[in-house]
């Protein structure tokens, strides 16, 4: 029962106190490349809760199963990278596949989920923290739906940005990131609820 | 066991099953097979599945006009795709206008062969064709621009009207590159062509044929385009950027030679003075033909130095300043993009109905 309730709070922790996005500032660049419509959003969030899940569980895999037992602890940075790499590539035959618009949409992007640097973060945050499979499989949902959540959220606050006039010198980037700076805040006034 | 081993067996192992397990992805999700294209209802080939459609074609020597080489920047790969329920991807909103999405073309260069497919295209896409051709003469002309001229050799004559472009098959590794260029002479000379290349910065196509020597073979394929005079009596205003002087010193070649009755006036606009061309002829042109008249434009020299043979200042600023000759003319630009859309922009302002402009972006 208690690994059950350590699952549930890690989850909980990884989508809102603890937000990958607006707590660790990891994975910027798409979070406002990819934030200019909810469509776009959508695909690319559920692209990097995919990613991160099996990533953090394979890397879980490939740490404490492999590394470990053989003392390599020093290739974790170079097997993370490949196995996250491996992982995209899979990810983006089967977009091709299946959802040619979502492909096209996501451009560049979903590629460069590769480098992202809160997919590797996430992994790197499960080894320091040395939680236990069950628990990594809730941290990796966890921050990627947290990321997602963040991704979601910006996409709508942006598509009201759009229709709405700004005081010249706001514009753009400008007016993004002191959203993501007030959503940061709110995020952070969560961690009272652990 | 020592610890280099061990890393290096650990690594071995670990990077050999992530390879094994992208192999096995690969052949599952990306293998398409052999996929049959039906062309017009009447013609079939037969292609690898996964390839973009453009591309697919063009293997099959069925040629579409491109000038972006299948960026999906440029618009012009437009086919019909009557049976099937591909929903419009984003790549193609953006380049498309909402007439042809209505009328139910698409860009071929993005969408992808991945079963059976029909197409159609319009029937001078067949006019197209791949041509074999030797460099009979390369020359510098100006700052980082060569003329070339290739002689053709398998077809031995190309038939093309003044101002439409070809496209050069660049060799490079994996999928052939396209590139297209502007056909810069008149088209009564069909043993051979001129080409006016700017050396682009990390240009695939450019740095091809600027590396090219006298006697090397090249493959092309064209004519494409409809950047083509028309029959009106309206004087014809030609604005060239840079080297987009080719296709309209290949308009202007054609209307000299075929004694057409039209008042003509050329903007050639550079950024710098050195990459001006075609100077001694177009001041010939000037002196014969009372019609003819051009304008030098420079518009980022430096204050420190002198330039009295033109204006120094930006494209639409001279065109406003001569827009009371100009206003009822005909418009033709080529150049790069940014200076069209300026322009574009300009004449929506002045009210120059859209009819009345022609264009030829080099993207």
């Amino acid at each position: 029962m208690s690994d059950f309730s350590d699952f549930l709070k890690i989850t909980f922790a990884a989508v809102f106190t603890g937000n990958i996005a607006l707590t660790y500032f990891l994975g910027m660049c798409p979070f406002i490349a990819m934030s200019k419509s909810p469509a776009t959003a959508f695909g690319m969030g559920a692209a990097v809760v995919f990613v991160m899940t099996v990533t953090c569980c394979i890397n879980w895999i490939i740490y404490w199963q492999i590394l470990v037992p053989t003392g390599t602890e020093h290739l974790q940075l170079l097997c993370f990278i490949a196995s996250i790499a491996v992982i995209v590539q899979i990810l983006e035959l089967f977009i091709d596949r299946v959802s040619p618009v979502l492909y096209a949409a996501m451009g560049i992007f979903l590629p460069l989920i590769t480098v992202n640097c809160a997919i590797l973060g996430a992994s790197l945050f499960m080894v320091l923290r040395k939680y236990s499979f069950l628990n990594t499989l809730g941290y990796g949902f966890g921050s990627g739906m947290g990321w997602a959540i963040a991704l979601l959220a910006m996409s709508g606050v942006r598509s009201r940005i759009n229709t709405s006039k700004l005081p010249p010198g706001l514009e753009g980037p400008a007016i993004t990131m002191i959203t993501a700076g007030i959503m940061a805040m709110a995020f952070t006034g969560l961690a009272g609820v652990m | 066991m020592s610890i280099y081993l061990t890393t290096f067996l650990v690594s071995l192992g670990i990077s050999t099953a992530l390879g094994v397990i992208i192999v096995i992805a690969d052949k599952l999700l990306s293998n398409y097979g052999e996929c049959t294209i039906t062309i017009n209802d009447d013609k079939q080939v037969v292609v690898e599945g996964g390839n973009s459609l453009m591309s697919s074609l063009f293997e099959k020597k069925y040629f579409i006009p491109s000038a972006c080489g299948g960026k999906g920047t440029c618009g012009y790969c437009m086919v019909k795709l009557p049976d099937e329920d591909i929903p419009l991807l984003p790549t193609e909103e953006i380049v498309m206008a909402e007439k042809d999405v209505n009328a139910g073309w698409r860009l071929a260069c993005q969408i992808k062969v991945k079963k059976n497919m029909s197409v159609w295209m319009p029937e001078e896409y067949f006019m197209i064709k791949e041509f074999h051709c030797r460099v009979a003469k390369t020359e510098t002309i100006a700052a980082d621009i060569k003329e070339i001229e290739l002689e053709m050799i398998e077809p031995d004559s190309i038939e093309f009207k003044a101002g439409q472009y070809i496209q050069v098959m660049v060799p490079s590794v994996g999928e052939t590159v396209y590139r297209s260029y502007s056909i810069s002479s008149h088209p009564g000379n069909c043993k051979s062509l001129f080409l006016n290349i700017k050396l682009e910065d990390k240009g695939i196509g450019s740095t091809y044929l600027h590396k090219l020597k006298v006697g090397d073979t090249v493959n092309i394929s064209g004519p494409y385009g409809d950047f083509l005079l028309t029959g009106s009596n309206r004087q014809a205003v030609f604005v060239a950027g840079g080297v987009g002087l080719a296709p309209i010193n290949s308009i202007l070649h054609q209307i000299f030679q075929d004694n057409i009755d039209r008042k003509c006036l050329v903007y050639f606009k550079v950024k710098l003075e050195e990459e001006f061309y075609y100077l001694e002829q177009l001041s010939q042109w000037k002196e014969k033909y009372a019609n003819f008249s051009y304008k030098l434009v420079v518009s980022d020299i430096p204050e420190t130095e002198s330039f009295d043979s033109g204006e120094r200042a930006r494209i639409t600023k001279v065109l406003e300043d001569d827009f009371q000759k100009i206003s009822e003319s005909e418009f033709y630009l080529c150049g790069a993009p940014k200076m069209i859309n300026g322009i574009m922009e300009y004449f929506d302002k002045k009210g120059i109905p859209s009819d009345r402009v022609f264009y030829d972006k080099f993207e």
